[in-house]
């Protein structure tokens, strides 16, 4: 990925203040709860540009939805991405993950662990729309606040859905 | 896998991002193809847009049929009938291919531009037979023109030829729609709860021409970008099986089981407005409204 030079200035002229200051809120955010999923950066950042340039298309950057709308679509967004993916771009996804790991790692561990991703990354795929988000969700640091109103659900019920969720996990592990 | 490892393989070491480069990125992009924003008035969580677009689909579905399915020789018989779903992507870019095509134009003046379109009986409000009937002629040219392309030649046995498109009687039940308020930013859409739909299964007849003819013929046209015209192709069984287009860039979509039958959930991305189209007994039906995919199939196996 290649990414265009810093141009802050440029960037302050073309869209609105509101539109700024949510995407510098919530773009790390958003990239974060995407690389949960696909366990790869570049993709993440990908995928955290396409749901900003669908939210900019059709909603106001003010609008009270706006971080719960961004988390909920970073999550389905990238299990879209992680359900596309062919076996090649898995392989790459694959051995991505080398990259956060040190000199001194162990290189048999960090082949057990790629694979170890990459199977999760698998049973993420397979799992049940709201239960794969909920994972994605949590596992990317949203409170059970913040979780609920992304997915819509009350407060109050995400530990039992996240419970269930992880149980689904385990089974398709096995 | 224990659950420490679980944790630790998704809970992956958090991503170092540069928002500056990323913001500068954003507006490349949509500067560059020409993105533009909402305007600034009030709207709700699930657009009654997005709602009426997921209604209308079963509409665009009777189109895509058409110009996907044809016959075979010999005197008019019936060549498709839908015993299975699936869903085709349609991404903006798709839609700006065909824009192109149509720019300027109504739907019937744009299906025009692919032969002579006439409602034998127009589609009414209420439970009626409404029959679509297409011929083709030599107006793809106009259409290639508009895009600068050059339209391929007209195999001689589809000029000339018909396409009799059959559907409805058709019913469609609304609850729950809120009136229309009015907030400090304007007028609030309304937002249907629950849409409930059924309609018999669309059917196209032709007067004579092969599946394989009409498909290439019509896949290569200038409207259909060569991303859509490859999934359209790669349809299994195209005498059964009916395209239900999804806005890849807002929805989700995988096929459920309803009733006892294979349908298909389609949700928007945000996961709080979905619906379940179903095909059973020669019926289509679809549930749509502001809700998830449990609930959902909760109400679509409910109808009786």
């Amino acid at each position: 990925m290649t990414l265009p030079a810093r141009d802050p200035g440029k960037v302050v002229a073309a869209v609105s203040p509101a539109f700024e200051g949510l995407f510098r809120a919530e773009y790390a955010r958003v990239v974060g709860i995407a690389h949960r999923v696909l366990a790869d950066q570049a993709e993440a950042e990908d995928v955290a540009q396409d749901v900003f340039v669908s939210f900019y298309r059709v909603h106001p950057a003010d609008a009270p939805y706006a971080r719960a709308w961004l988390h909920a679509a970073a999550a389905h967004a990238a299990l879209n991405a992680l359900r596309g993916r062919d076996r090649r771009s898995r392989r790459e996804a694959a051995q991505a993950v080398p990259l956060e790991a040190t000199a001194d790692d162990d290189p048999a561990v960090t082949v057990v662990a790629s694979e170890t991703r990459d199977e999760v990354r698998a049973v993420l795929a397979r799992l049940p729309e709201r239960s794969a988000a909920m994972l994605a969700l949590r596992y990317a640091g949203l409170s059970y606040a913040e979780i609920a109103a992304a997915l819509d659900v009350r407060a109050s019920s995400v530990g039992t859905l996240l419970r269930r969720a992880e149980d689904a996990f385990r089974r398709e592990l096995r | 896998m224990n659950d420490t490892e679980i944790e630790r393989a998704l809970g992956t070491a958090e991503p170092r991002v540069n928002t500056d480069d990323a913001l500068a990125r954003f507006q490349a992009k949509v500067q560059t193809e020409g993105i533009a924003p909402v305007a600034p008035v009030a709207r709700p969580r699930v657009t009654s847009r997005w709602l009426q677009g997921l209604a209308a689909a079963a509409g665009v579905v009777i189109v895509a049929s058409a110009l996907t399915f044809s016959g075979v020789a010999g005197s008019i018989l019936q060549i498709f009938e839908p015993k299975t779903l699936v869903a085709v992507p349609v991404t903006q870019g798709d839609l700006n291919y065909l824009g192109q095509a149509c720019a300027g134009l109504n739907l019937q003046e744009c299906m025009g531009a692919y032969g002579t379109f006439e409602w034998t009986v127009p589609p009414q409000p209420k439970e009626v037979q409404s029959r679509g009937q297409a011929t083709a002629d030599d107006s793809t040219k106009q259409t290639a023109a508009r895009q600068n392309r050059t339209a391929p030649p007209m195999p001689a046995n589809i000029d000339g030829s018909k396409l009799f498109i059959t559907g409805g009687p058709a019913v469609v039940q609304v609850w729950g729609t809120p009136t229309s308020t009015a907030t400090s930013h304007g007028q609030a859409e309304a937002v249907p709860t629950l849409i409930v739909g059924q309609a018999k299964a669309p059917t196209v007849s032709s007067d004579g021409i092969t599946v394989d003819e009409l498909r290439s013929y019509l896949l290569s046209q200038p409207g259909i970008s060569p991303q859509l015209a490859a999934a359209l192709r790669a349809i299994g069984d195209p005498s059964s099986t009916l395209p239900v287009p999804v806005p890849a860039e807002l929805a989700v979509s995988h096929p459920v089981t309803v009733q006892g039958v294979q349908g298909l959930f389609i949700g928007d991305n945000t996961g709080i407005a979905g619906a379940v189209i179903w095909q059973k007994d020669g019926m289509m039906f679809e549930v749509i409204g502001s809700f998830n995919e449990s609930q959902a199939l909760a109400i679509a196996n409910s109808m009786r």
